[in-house]
């Protein structure tokens, strides 16, 4: 294995710089080489690193700094790339990766204000995670994937946090929830917004936001696709649609004034929708056949209202419990099955159907 | 109280209308297949004609009680064949000491002209 020494344009390797306005900007061509940058207790702190070759590995920390930026390419398979950004206001961390088994890590910890964090990665079986345990105001980060086998993570602390993932190929996952796997991923705090598009087959997404005023809107298209999809806290919104085959997905909204708007396009999918807490809302749309709809929301002051059309052999199961609430089926086709469940008194439940052999099955009451 | 009793009581037999088709009468017969196993009413509309036709069918229920009220409406084509008893849909709810409902099957032909009509109605 030849081993290609670093061209290196300005200071690198180990050395801490100690002074304003700092500027990096390092090269490496060739196999397994590292390049280590730390830049402490600066203002205004760049830092560029680039690599091509094999296992590679990038390494930089930006401490104590006000405007940190830093950017990392690296072109090849195997290479790894971590960045640190500590303490300072206004960082941004940028890592862009082409070919296969690469993995990018960006941490972003306690900076006061504006946080930015973002990895791009074309080929396969590539890891991008980012963390920004700020707890501050306007973080941002995004990842944008393409290929087969990709993995993405994320945990954002904070308020006024936004995410933004983009996955095109197949089996990619994303996991930013603190229930699967040992990373506690997500989203944790006030006015969270995030925004994912999968598509593909076999891609799967699993995401937490925890807090108040939580907005998450997804798009996942393609065969195959499973989401995983829980907000706590109150005043959140969820607009979620799926398309393809085979696909499922489970929306858990625990909390109050909460929201969820759906459609699913397509044959064979599966939607389950647990809310709990009063004055929640959901509506939507399947689109296709042999559709499946399992709604269940506890409280007071509900709304649940499913549309199935186009299609035939679609199911419709919807329970609310409490008092003071509404139900209303649309199902359009043959051989739909509705089953409304209400318990408690004050109940209201509308079921339409339009089509030959369907069912409707409607139980009120004190069960 | 005996619901199924009394819903029987109320059943209303086979009726039956006709229709002057192409100058050729037309005898449709319309009933409410009722089944109840414990609380749960399922009430299924029927039809059979003497013929091999395409009709349209609507049924519409109202029931309320103390814990609520619920609307239903199914609708759609159906084509017969003689001798023949076509099932259109099926309708379940819960009955409890203070349920009340009404229900109406509608059958026209696909020019919107009725063929027959049913109602059902507790208490």
């Amino acid at each position: 294995m030849r081993l290609n020494k670093a061209i290196a344009l300005y200071t690198l390797s180990l050395s801490p710089v100690v002074i304003a306005d700092n500027f990096v900007d390092a090269f490496q061509s060739g196999d397994t080489n590292n390049l280590s940058t730390q830049q402490l207790a600066t203002t205004d702190a760049t830092a560029f690193q680039h690599q091509s070759g094999e296992g590679n590995d990038i390494k930089l920390l930006q401490r104590s700094s006000e405007l940190s930026f830093t950017e990392q390419t690296q072109i090849g398979t195997g290479n790894r790339s971590t960045v640190q950004q500590q303490t300072g206001e206004g960082q941004t961390a940028s890592t862009h990766q082409s070919g296969d088994d690469n993995r990018a890590i960006i941490y972003q910890t306690t900076s006061p204000l504006n946080v930015e964090g973002h990895i791009t990665q074309t080929g396969e079986g590539n890891y991008a995670r980012i963390d920004q345990n700020t707890e501050t105001s306007f973080v941002y980060a995004d990842i944008y994937q393409t290929g087969i086998d990709n993995y993405a993570a994320l945990r954002q602390t904070g308020s006024e946090l936004s995410f933004e993932l983009n996955q095109t190929g197949e089996a990619n996952e994303v996991y930013a929830s603190n229930k699967v796997g040992s990373f506690d991923g997500g989203q944790y705090g006030n006015d969270l917004n995030t925004l994912i598009t999968q598509s593909g087959q076999g891609n799967v997404l699993n995401f937490l936001q925890t807090g108040e005023m939580q907005n998450a809107l997804i798009n996942q298209s393609g065969e195959a696709n499973t989401t995983t999809l829980t907000q706590t806290g109150m005043l959140s919104s969820v607009q979620f649609d799926q398309s393809g085959f085979n696909s499922q997905a489970t929306i858990v909204q625990d909390g109050v004034n909460n929201q969820l708007e759906y459609t699913q396009s397509g044959d064979d999918n599966l939607l389950t929708i647990n809310q709990i807490g009063d004055d929640n809302f959901l509506i939507g749309e399947s689109i296709g056949s042999n559709q499946k709809v399992i709604s269940n929301q506890i409280g007071t002051d509900l709304i649940a209202e499913v549309n199935q059309e186009e299609g035939s052999l679609s199911d419709a199961i919807i329970t609310q419990s409490g008092e003071h609430n509404y139900i209303y089926v649309n199902q359009a086709g043959d051989g739909h099955i509705a089953n409304v469940t209400q318990s408690d008194i004050n109940q209201n439940a509308y079921v339409i159907q339009t089509g030959a052999g369907n069912i409707s099955n409607i139980v009120q009451g004190s069960l | 109280m005996n619901l199924r009793s009394i819903n029987k009581a109320l059943y209303l037999s086979l009726v039956s209308a006709s229709l002057i088709t192409a100058g050729k009468a037309l005898a449709m017969d319309i009933s409410f297949n009722e089944t109840q196993q414990g609380d749960m009413l399922s009430i299924a509309p029927t039809a059979q004609c003497d013929c091999h036709q395409i009709f349209l069918y609507k049924l519409t229920s109202k029931k309320s009680s103390q814990a609520g009220s619920s609307t239903s409406s199914q609708s759609g084509r159906f084509e017969t064949t003689p001798n023949q008893v076509k099932t259109l849909s099926q309708l379940s709810f819960n009955l409890t000491d203070d349920t009340s409902y009404t229900m109406e099957l509608t059958v026209t032909d696909i020019d919107g002209n009725t063929i027959a009509t049913q109602k059902l109605s507790f208490p």
